[in-house]
């Protein structure tokens, strides 16, 4: 039975001129729904371009890729936009904000496209930003922007939380806020969260660690004991 | 430099093709504008220059009022700086052309010369067509006219309607052999003549033999060379001093000349009278002769009356003498018939006479043969008795026979005796008779005899009597013959000289006028004056150099908001790229480059783009701007092409300027980023700050806008260098356009203010001063009859100079004869508030660019000349609305207090209920036609050629719109580009969260949108501006361009800047759909 989340030998191919390369070469995974999903993997071994397609962002070349028992590897561009705006949300490595706009006006951003957003105000204040919500990105923190930027994510409520690297470019003791939060998002709404990163570190916190090699799942296992949080060191 | 560094400098342009294009273009657009409109006007001067040098054109014309002769020309060549002095004929006249003779200007040409010395002839004509004359009847034919005509038509000089002309020309007919343009005539005006209409039609060169008269007319002049430009202030002043000069000589020449001027027309005075007294003579000898002939040939016909009633005396009588001649002849014929009848008578009574004598002679020889015979037997008996016995019976009765016998015998002897006795006297009456009738016949012979000679005596006569009246009559018939000759030879005589005598009287009669009128020219003859027009006096050249002024106002402002642009356009560019390449500079800079090297990568970049522009935009706009100004100035002139060299000096200012425009920005560009150090050059640079904008702090307008607007309206202030540049360069492209389409309407709609709302009349006609009573009347008729003709007003106009300290201009003044009937053709009203302006006694009521030109006012006084030099201060009583020409309006009562004497009536408003070709050309036809009228003008042919000026402008109008368009293009273009580059992350991350195509381009495009509506907001306040200010340098003297802006203007100008601005979008709506989502991901750089 296929899960929530299922990926079906799913190849993509990048031409650079004479060289091709494989960067996604026969990925089968499926995800059970409310799982905190970590793919790991080192640089070149498709962790983004999985990223890409269970977004919504690239499309694959072969095999299929399941949502919900939606086959979003069949979908055309509006339809794969249609799903970006309802069905996922996005956390970046950079954060992406919005610069000229308040942390508020960032998730409001997102909210106000999509069908049943959470309330903007509430969410940041979830995600403990009550007090910086009129501040704009420059006026905060990494950890803060990270947070504005999962708190953007959650208010579209959407199915699949993706994130890319999110505590890549923050420092030790605020990137484990951020995963903190990330996990108890997981754990108290029961959304689904894909995280993707280099970093083995994490993967302990996981109920499902897929592991990535060149294109290729080395091992996609769930992990039946998930550590909390402050448990893991890196 | 190395190599490496040159492939990073090529690269560079590779990977950013977009950038490098704008700078190019942008450069490349604002060289060819500023560049190319600002040769416009000197290259079109230049190619003026160079065509008059090239035919060797004339610096100055010289006219007299009593033209010039060889002293003359000899004291101008002492004037100083004269180059070349070439004197030449010109006369004003009709040449036959359809219906309707053409009004010409012959001038002379010395095609001798033209052949020996072309270099020296000033004033060369430009061959067109064909070629320049070769022989006396040959000639060359303005090339305005050849519509008309074909080279090889001949064409025939009017004697009839002007045939003063035969003075000045001795040939009447010549073959066109070529189409010319000559130096006098650049524009289409071809001047104004004192016969016809007035206004010339074109010119036809003649060869210079065919001039007749005496003195020439014009002089052509040449300064020596000032070596300055021909519109230079320079030559200005000189031909000024140069002109003064010859006034100078003019001055000295004159007087004597004018002695010499009054003594020959004295002599000719004299001449013409005494030919006239000659010729009075003759006619009145020739008449003399006649009467005298006339008086012979009665005297002939009376001396043959009494011939013939004496010679029919004579003849009678000859006739009554023949007759009684004939008569006695005839009697005397009779009377001898008669004796000829009683002598036939007698003479037969003779012979009878005779034939009864011998019948009386034969019966008495018959008697005495019987008696013989009975005296026979008697002796028988006798001789027979004698033998019987006597007595016997037998003798007794013999005896008895004899006795019987014997008895008879006797008795018939008897007888015979007596018939003897009576032949005897028969025989004796019978000779009686006989001489007698001998007698008789002897006086009928004699008489016949006389009978003969009278009668061959009468018939001598009558012969001679019939030839003498033969003769007699045939003598008659001669006489009568000569005299039939000689009546015949009088009567035509007299034929001849009846024929003759009303030519030989109207000869007398014009002689006489003539007299008079050389008296009157005599009495009248001033003292000649030279005037000299240089060419600042053609209006040709005049207008010309008012064009190009115009055009180098245009070249004057629109390119420097061009080049505005351009440095806003470029100075963006470069700003994005150096900051683009932030961390490429901190590696440079790490790796132990100078600041100058790094520096120059970005001045290279800039300056090779610059440069590229410089060279396209130079090359493309000074050949093509000129030429499209120029050929729209080219309806209005007849000019050679216009010469478009690359205008060195402008093309280098432009260079310089784009260049700075392009280097300077990207080195001052960089120099902020070169006093960084390499590691805060690496690191990546902080994100422009959000900030909250001043509109936030206005609580209720800012809760009222929707998210995306606060977003939209943020945004829009957070580039606020972007924000003024696509303000100002959407701002610039509408006010081109407004300016553009402003300018337009402003002259076209002068035409139908001037003649719907102002000139209300459609005809106006000019009325032949010496048209006599019958004519007038018919003119009259036509006025009043005619379906045509709707209303009709008499008025004086003529054509005069209004001068004041400011300067001087052509005018029309107008005196109506009837203020109110003419208010009803002419409006006189204030410009704005229309509230009418009446006309005084005091003064003259001036149109208000007449005003301006001459800064006059109400109140001021003003110097009109009229055309017959009479100077006069005109009192300006008010100003009134008007758009095309210049009038004076006075009152008769004023024109008289001015001028000293009343206004004639010489003209005709009329309207017209029907405006079409064929009615006018009937109309106009038809008054022509009564004589009364030496013109007909019709406000719709003034239309039409005031709309071939307007196209000029119309082209210039595109040309405007057209480099607006671009302009717009490349702004909103180029800062388009640059936004989404700036902004190329903030866009894929709007696609990651899942922001439509649409959405995520109007994210974007909301901003431009408010932006180019600002710009349009700006454009069309600058447009305002920049439209007055064109509007005052493009406005030539002649016109008032209307001020009213029209409400579809603002519209229009706005649409089309629109239209441009979502041309762009639409262009770059591309490269947003093809951001990928994938730069979301990547780190900042």
């Amino acid at each position: 039975m296929a899960g929530y989340v299922s990926f079906q030998d799913v190849t993509k191919v990048y031409r650079m001129g004479e060289v091709t390369v494989h960067a996604s070469d026969g990925i089968t995974f499926d995800i059970e729904k409310g799982e905190f999903v970590v793919v790991v993997g080192p640089s070149g071994a498709g962790k983004t371009t999985v990223l890409n397609m269970l977004g919504g962002m690239d499309t694959c070349d072969g095999g299929k890729i399941f949502v919900d028992g939606e086959e979003i590897s069949a979908y055309n561009r509006k339809q794969l936009t249609t799903y970006r705006r309802h069905d996922i949300g996005f956390v970046f490595q950079f954060y992406n904000l919005v610069q000229n706009l308040t942390a508020l006006e960032n998730v409001e951003l997102a909210a106000q496209i999509c069908r049943n957003p959470l309330d903007a105000r509430q969410v940041l204040t979830d995600v403990g930003l009550a007090d910086r919500m009129n501040n704009f990105p420059a006026q905060l923190s990494g950890g803060e922007q990270q947070r504005v930027s999962i708190a953007r994510a959650l208010a579209k409520n959407p199915k699949l939380l993706l994130c890319d690297e999110p505590t890549g470019a923050l420092d030790d003791a605020t990137g484990r806020t951020v995963l903190e939060l990330l996990h108890n998002t997981c754990r108290q709404t029961g959304m689904t969260v894909v995280v993707i990163t280099h970093n083995q570190a994490i993967t302990p916190i996981a109920d499902r660690i897929i592991k990535l090699r060149n294109g290729k799942v080395k091992s996609a296992q769930k992990n039946p004991n998930p550590l909390p949080v402050e448990r893991i060191e890196w | 430099m190395k190599n490496a560094f040159w492939k990073d400098v090529f690269r560079q342009i590779r990977y950013t093709p977009r950038r490098f294009a704008a700078i190019f273009l942008i450069v490349a657009l604002g060289v060819a504008f500023f560049a190319g409109v600002r040769a416009a006007s000197p290259d079109m001067r230049m190619t003026v220059d160079k065509y008059f040098d090239d035919y060797n054109a004339a610096d100055v014309r010289l006219l007299s009022t009593l033209g010039f002769d060889e002293d003359d020309l000899a004291a101008l060549r002492e004037v100083d700086g004269m180059k070349a002095v070439q004197p030449g004929y010109t006369v004003d006249g009709f040449l036959e052309q359809g219906e309707k003779p053409l009004l010409v200007s012959y001038q002379s040409l010395d095609w001798k010369a033209m052949q020996e010395n072309p270099d020296g002839v000033i004033n060369r004509l430009m061959v067109v067509e064909g070629r320049l004359p070769e022989a006396e009847d040959e000639c060359v034919m303005d090339e305005i006219l050849m519509g008309d005509f074909a080279i090889g038509d001949t064409i025939t000089v009017d004697t009839k309607d002007d045939p003063d002309i035969a003075d000045s020309l001795s040939r009447m007919e010549y073959t066109i052999v070529g189409s010319v343009r000559s130096m006098d005539y650049i524009s289409f005006e071809r001047g104004s003549s004192t016969k016809g209409s007035g206004s010339l039609s074109g010119f036809v060169f003649l060869p210079v033999e065919n001039f007749t008269t005496e003195v020439y007319t014009q002089v052509y002049l040449q300064a020596e060379d000032t070596g300055y430009s021909r519109f230079s202030d320079e030559y200005k002043a000189a031909m000024e001093d140069f002109c003064d000069r010859i006034e100078a000589a003019g001055a000295v020449r004159n007087p004597v000349r004018y002695e010499t001027l009054v003594a020959d027309a004295e002599a000719e005075l004299a001449d013409a009278k005494q030919q006239l007294a000659d010729g009075e003579a003759e006619l009145a000898d020739a008449k003399g002769q006649l009467e005298d002939a006339q008086q012979e040939i009665a005297d002939g016909e009376k001396e043959l009356a009494d011939g013939r009633a004496e010679f029919e005396a004579q003849i009678a009588d000859g006739e009554k003498q023949l007759a009684d001649a004939k008569q006695e002849l005839d009697n005397a014929a009779a009377t001898l018939a008669e004796k000829e009848q009683e002598l036939a008578d007698g003479k037969a009574k003779l012979e009878e006479g005779q034939a009864a004598l011998e019948e009386s002679r034969a019966q008495i020889q018959q008697g005495e043969e019987g008696l013989a015979q009975l005296a026979a037997g008697i002796e028988q008996l006798k001789g027979q008795l004698a033998l019987l016995p006597p007595d016997s019976a037998a003798a007794q009765e013999i005896a008895a026979q004899i006795a019987a016998l014997q008895s008879t015998y006797d008795e018939k002897s008897a007888e015979l005796e007596e018939g003897k006795a009576q032949l005897a006297a028969a025989e004796k009456t019978l000779e009686d008779s006989a001489a007698q009738i001998a007698d008789g016949e002897a006086a009928l012979a004699e008489g016949r005899a006389e009978y003969e000679s009278v009668l061959k005596a009468y018939q001598e006569n009558k012969e001679e009597f019939d030839a003498g009246k033969a003769e007699g009559e045939q003598e008659l018939a001669d006489s009568e013959q000569k005299l039939e000759d000689a009546r015949q030879e009088l009567e035509d005589g007299w034929a001849e000289y009846n024929e003759k005598e009303p030519d030989a009287l109207a000869e007398i009669e014009d002689a006489r006028q003539q007299i008079a009128d050389g008296e009157a020219a005599l009495a009248e003859l001033k003292e000649p004056e030279w005037i000299a027009l240089d060419l600042r006096k053609n209006t040709g050249f005049a207008s010309y150099i008012q064009d190009t002024d115009r055009v180098a106002a245009i070249g004057l402002v629109f390119p420097l908001i061009f080049f505005l642009v351009a440095a806003l356009v470029s100075l963006t560019n470069m700003t994005r790229m150096v900051e683009d390449d932030r961390t490429a500079i901190g590696i440079m800079k790490a790796l132990g480059y100078g600041r100058l090297a790094i520096a120059s990568k970005y001045l290279i970049y800039a300056g090779l783009a610059a440069l590229g522009g410089i060279i396209l935009g130079a090359v493309v706009g000074c050949s093509l701007f000129p030429r499209v100004i120029a050929d729209a100035y080219g309806i209005l002139y007849t000019l050679p092409a216009v010469l478009t060299p690359i205008n060195v000096e402008n093309s280098v200012w432009a260079g310089v300027g784009a260049l700075l425009c392009a280097v300077l920005p990207a080195f001052l560009v960089c120099q902020g980023e070169l006093m960084s150090t390499p590691a805060s050059l690496m690191r990546p640079r902080s994100p422009k700050e959000g900030k909250r904008i001043l509109l936030e702090r206005i609580g209720f307008i800012w809760k009222h806008l929707n998210f995306s607007k606060k977003v939209t309206c943020r945004n829009i202030f957070r580039y606020k260098k972007r924000l003024l540049m696509t303000i100002f360069g959407v701002a610039g492209c509408t006010a081109l356009i407004f300016t553009g389409f402003g300018l337009k309407d402003s002259i076209r709609m002068m035409i139908p203010k001037q003649y719907e709302e102002l000139q209300k009349y459609d005809m106006l006609v000019s009325l032949d001063s010496e048209a006599d009573e019958e004519e007038s009347q018919a003119l009259d008729d036509i006025l009043a009859g005619s379906a045509d003709i709707s209303g009709s007003v008499m008025l004086h106009q003529e054509m005069a100079d209004a001068s004041s300290d400011a300067g001087m201009q052509e005018i029309y003044l107008v005196v109506p004869q009837d203020e109110a009937e003419f208010r009803q053709f002419v409006t006189l009203r204030e410009r704005g508030n229309e509230k009418e302006v009446p006309l005084s006694d005091e003064g003259a009521v001036i149109t208000e660019k007449l005003g301006k030109l001459l800064d006059v006012g109400v109140g001021d006084t003003l110097t009109v000349t009229d055309a017959d030099n009479r100077q006069v201060q005109v009192f300006i009583t008010g100003i009134v609305e008007n758009y095309v020409y210049h009038y004076v309006y006075m009152t008769p009562a004023a024109y008289e207090a001015a001028f000293g004497s009343a206004p004639d009536s010489n003209t005709i408003f009329a309207q017209l209920s029907d405006v079409s070709d064929e009615t006018e050309d009937a109309l106009s036809r038809a008054l022509l036609d009564t004589g009364a009228v030496s013109g007909v003008s019709f406000n719709t042919a003034i239309r039409a050629n005031f709309d071939d000026m307007i196209q000029a402008l119309d082209i210039v109008v595109v040309v405007l719109i057209l480099s607006a368009a671009a302009l717009a293009f490349v702004v909103l273009f180029s800062l388009t580009s640059i936004n989404i580059d700036e902004r190329k992350r903030e866009l894929a991350t709007l696609k990651v969260l899942g922001f439509y195509d649409g959405e995520t381009a109007m994210y974007l495009y909301r901003e431009n949108i408010i932006l180019t509506i600002l710009g349009i907001l700006a454009g069309l306040v600058l447009g305002n501006f920049l439209l007055f200010f064109v509007l005052n340098t493009a406005e030539v003297d002649m016109v008032m361009f209307t001020r009213e802006t029209y409400w579809t203007n603002y519209v229009i100008s706005s649409a089309i800047t629109c239209a441009f601005s979502i041309i762009v979008n639409l262009l770059t709506n591309r490269v947003i759909q093809k951001i990928d989502m994938v730069e979301s991901l990547k780190s900042v750089e």
